[in-house]
């Protein structure tokens, strides 16, 4: 099995990463094997000398594009709303904002935390945010008894009560995504089919073609979807760059602090004002009260997430370039089978 | 910026003749094409403070090539953003002219680069066409742009205007200067929403421009190309950020503080100009390709069902605030309805497009996507949403003043009329966020209702009706239900299967209207055939 890196270096101890390493491997394989498509697995890459593979970035907004409602609604329905792979809660004090927190993590991250047991979860909670005291019923809900339960149980309650942990939700913590649509499978499942070559639409129409797994009033669905089409259109195989997730790529806009202004995503310039940490899965913005962006003070998350860039990186190569076993119509090749198979043993 | 090419090949002929008699060892100016450069005096150069001249043409202001140029601007950590867009972008033939923008994110010399300064140029398959720059630069101490040009033969820099007072600038003192297009002086995106309909983006990315296309063109593999961005992220990353700085500038500047806490502006018709009239507009369209763009040939028509944009109904994105623009808006949600009011089915589109004879660069056919079509622009929704913010106004006047010819949210010289009435000057309080505005009426509502009043004016009028509209309790509501009717009204006949086709073409022949009409308010902006199909009345 690829052994894919634990950006957030919180998965301990060692079988959380195996966990993890497993869950993303099972990912790749599925979507490696869809024929037709220049999906392959990142073991292939392995194989490809370094300057024939080229890795971009996709970037998006990550405003709600199809959320047509006012910032605050966007606020304050996250889980109807915050649909761009990014999510954001937002701390106030006396009725001002003081901190905003803004996560791209997956939860699969979590839940091979959770398959391994409370105390590894919370201690990954911790790690995340210092001042945590995440209580097992806040995770898993009431009445649940994790030592007892099974990884696969632990790990389906965790994920089914996401929404309502306020590690979360927000009401605590952002640790991770928890809308329905921003999930590690769905990310996988939109780059594998977008890279089924369809020459019969342009590469900026091949979401709508897509059925369930692209939505196209998003910014991002389609960003990603037009890069890879593009891609495999042009004869070349491409995966999810290791790491594989959502990185917090820049904030754009005027950043003024009393009046002066400060390149905000410089962080020796930037006062601590914007963190970004754990590979880019996570941003935090401090938000003093004379603090403005493009001259005006911070009324919401939406506002500073309209000014958010966040990327996915695509690694790709020309077809000719790769393995035989990895190429585009080489989807049930026994090696391809074998590596599949092989690490999910 | 973006001006007409035909122009620019003109103006460079004369300049290849003036130039000559220019030292090249110091910046000139040049008030327009026509006119002959001269030499900068100190005092002048002493008034620019843009990240183009502070980085490059201070000290090298006979600095002509385009990679040293951006070298200068980035310093050591940079960073480059290319974009582009053109009328013809969906040609990928060889020898064919592309323009640039090229933009800078970070900082150079304790020096904000983006969203402050960008270079526009051209280059075809092979290279960028030598010394020809236009640039704009935000001297952020001054609050203004400063606008250059390099060209001529040996070629120059010109320091080419700011925007001081371009928004007063009749039509003739625009001609061959760059504030032709630059109407209030900030950066022009003329297709600032999605699609972006000839630029380069995720939505319609160019082929020809990808190095790892079979076919694509040689200069694709330069390094320049590897930062070639979608026209998504200049209009996020660049043009928006840099109106709403802009904008709020000029507003600030149109008032003056009085010892009682209120503020005083100067300019009533000017402050409140982008309210009633058009003062820019961009380009929407919707989100589907026509499929019938005749370059490089027709195809079948569209792929998708085509849905046509709210903001060809009514100004959705004002009224109902929110997205991508982040404006607070009148809380008018019920102007997103038109969002799914009218959509065709593939052949019904392609029927009308034939029916209505639509050709684009004399050639049958309709834009890479469909229903293109003038919006109101940003720079004055954003504008009239900081107008409500600051306290100038009240929600209230702005529902008041939009409620006038609501159905016509861009080039309404009803509503225009109206800018006729605001006084010179008048008092507000400025809001600052959390505050409670002022009750409707307020001051000047209660001007403008006297003044208006003195008029007499029939109850059908825009006066009329504008003043009727000022004197209820809350002109919102009545927006309101003005948009819901105006809705429902579209929806009926649409649904009727012995009225649709008939009010299909009458909402075709208005976006036809509209395209003339924004043609008609600057013709500078229409950089060729290509860019408005045209169509039978």
């Amino acid at each position: 099995m690829f052994a894919y890196t634990d950006h957030g270096k919180t998965l301990q101890p060692a079988r959380a990463l195996e966990n993890y390493r497993l869950a993303l491997h099972l990912e790749y394989s599925q979507s490696a094997r869809l024929p037709d498509s220049a999906f392959t697995l990142a073991e292939a890459f392995d194989e490809v000398p370094a300057a024939k593979a080229q890795t971009a970035g996709v970037e998006w907004a990550a405003f709600p594009r199809a959320a047509l409602a006012t910032n605050a609604e966007i606020d304050a329905s996250r889980f109807q709303l915050q649909d761009e792979y990014v999510e954001w809660a937002v701390d106030k004090a006396n009725g001002r904002i003081q901190r905003i927190s803004f996560t791209t993590e997956f939860l699969a991250y979590y839940e091979a935390l959770a398959r391994v047991g409370s105390d590894e979860l919370i201690a990954a909670i911790k790690a995340v945010i210092p001042t945590a005291q995440p209580q097992v019923s806040e995770l898993f809900g009431p009445g649940f008894v994790t030592a007892s339960a099974t990884e696969n149980a632990r790990a389906g309650r965790f994920r089914a009560f996401a929404q309502q942990n306020p590690w979360i939700n927000g009401k605590k913590g952002v640790i991770c995504l928890a809308h329905k649509s921003s999930t590690l499978s769905a990310l996988f499942r939109l780059v594998d089919v977008a890279a089924i070559p369809n020459p019969k639409v342009q590469p900026g129409a091949i979401c709508t073609t897509l059925a369930g797994n692209c939505v196209p009033e998003r910014n991002s669905d389609p960003n990603i979807a037009a890069a890879v089409q593009s891609l495999a259109r042009n004869d070349r195989s491409l995966t999810l760059a290791d790491p594989v997730g959502i990185e917090v790529a820049s904030l754009a806009g005027i950043w003024r602090v009393g009046g002066h202004i400060i390149d905000i995503n410089d962080r020796e310039a930037n006062a601590g004002l914007w963190k970004v940490t754990r590979g880019g899965r996570r941003a935090e913005l401090t938000v003093p009260a004379d603090l403005l962006l493009d001259d005006v003070p911070i009324g919401s998350g939406a506002q500073v997430a309209a000014a958010l860039r966040v990327k996915a990186s695509i690694v790709s190569a020309a077809n000719v370039d790769l393995p035989d076993w990895a190429r585009v119509g080489q989807e049930r090749s026994q090696r391809l089978a074998d590596i599949a198979t092989g690490g999910a043993l | 910026m973006r001006r007409r090419f035909v122009v620019w090949l003109f103006g460079l002929a004369v300049l290849c003749a003036q130039s000559s008699t220019v030292g090249q060892s110091a910046l000139t100016k040049q008030a327009s094409d026509e006119s002959i450069p001269s030499l900068m005096s100190q005092a002048e150069l002493g008034e620019l403070g843009d990240p183009l001249f502070l980085l490059v043409l201070k000290n090298r202001p006979q600095e002509a090539r385009f990679d040293e140029v951006e070298k200068l601007i980035m310093g050591p950590s940079g960073e480059r953003n290319l974009f582009v867009v053109d009328e013809r972008l969906q040609s990928a033939t060889r020898g064919e002219r592309r323009r640039a923008v090229t933009a800078f994110k970070g900082s150079n010399q304790g020096i904000r680069l983006d969203p402050n300064v960008a270079l526009s140029t051209m280059f075809n398959d092979r290279g960028f066409v030598p010394a020809f720059i236009e640039a704009w630069g935000w001297d952020d101490g001054r609050s203004r742009y400063n606008y250059y040009k390099l060209d001529g033969d040996p070629p120059s820099w010109k320091f080419r205007g700011s925007s001081v007072g371009a928004d007063q600038l009749e039509a003739a003192q625009r001609r061959g200067t760059c504030l032709a297009c630059h109407i209030n002086g900030g950066p022009v995106m003329k297709e600032l929403p999605f699609p972006w309909n000839n630029w380069h983006s995720f939505r319609n990315s160019v082929n020809y421009l990808a190095p790892t296309a079979a076919d694509h063109w040689q200069i694709a593999e330069s390094p320049r190309f590897r930062d070639l961005r979608g026209a998504e992220a200049f209009e996020t990353v660049f043009i928006l950020p840099s109106i709403r700085q802009f904008n709020g500038r000029r507003l600030t500047a149109a008032s003056r503080a009085l010892g009682s806490g209120e503020q005083e502006v100067t300019d009533g018709p000017r402050t409140l100009r982008s309210l009633f009239r058009t003062t820019e507009y961009n380009i929407i369209s919707a989100g589907q390709f026509s499929g019938l763009h005749p370059i490089p040939s027709p195809g079948a028509g569209p792929p998708d069902p085509v849905v046509i944009p709210d903001t060809f109904f009514v100004n959705a994105n004002l009224l109902a605030g929110g997205g991508i623009p982040q404006y607070e808006g009148l809380g008018i949600p019920e102007a997103r309805q038109f969002a799914n009011l009218l959509q065709f089915q593939p052949a019904e589109y392609k029927a009308v497009v034939a029916k209505l004879n639509t050709s684009i660069g004399g050639l049958a056919g309709d834009t890479n996507f469909a229903w293109f079509v003038p919006e109101a622009s940003h720079v004055d929704n954003q504008m009239v949403d900081l107008l409500v913010r600051r306290g100038v106004v009240t929600r209230e006047f702005v529902a008041a003043a939009l409620a006038v010819d609501v159905e016509n949210p861009v080039f309404s010289g009803t509503r225009a009329r109206l800018l006729a009435v605001i006084p010179a000057g008048f008092r507000f309080k400025p809001l600052n966020p959390g505050d409670v505005p002022a009750a409707h009426p307020d001051q000047l509502t209660r001007d403008v209702i006297a003044r208006l009043k003195a008029l007499s004016p029939p109850t059908e009028s825009p006066e009329g009706e504008f003043l009727a509209l000022l004197e209820q309790s809350s002109p919102v509501d009545t927006l309101r239900s003005k948009v819901i009717a105006y809705s429902d009204r579209v929806r009926a006949r649409l649904a009727d299967s012995q009225q649709r086709q008939g009010e299909i073409e009458r909402l075709y022949r208005l976006m036809l209207q509209r395209r003339d009409e924004a043609v008609a308010h600057n013709p500078a902006l229409v950089e060729s055939s290509f860019l408005f199909p045209r169509g039978t009345p």
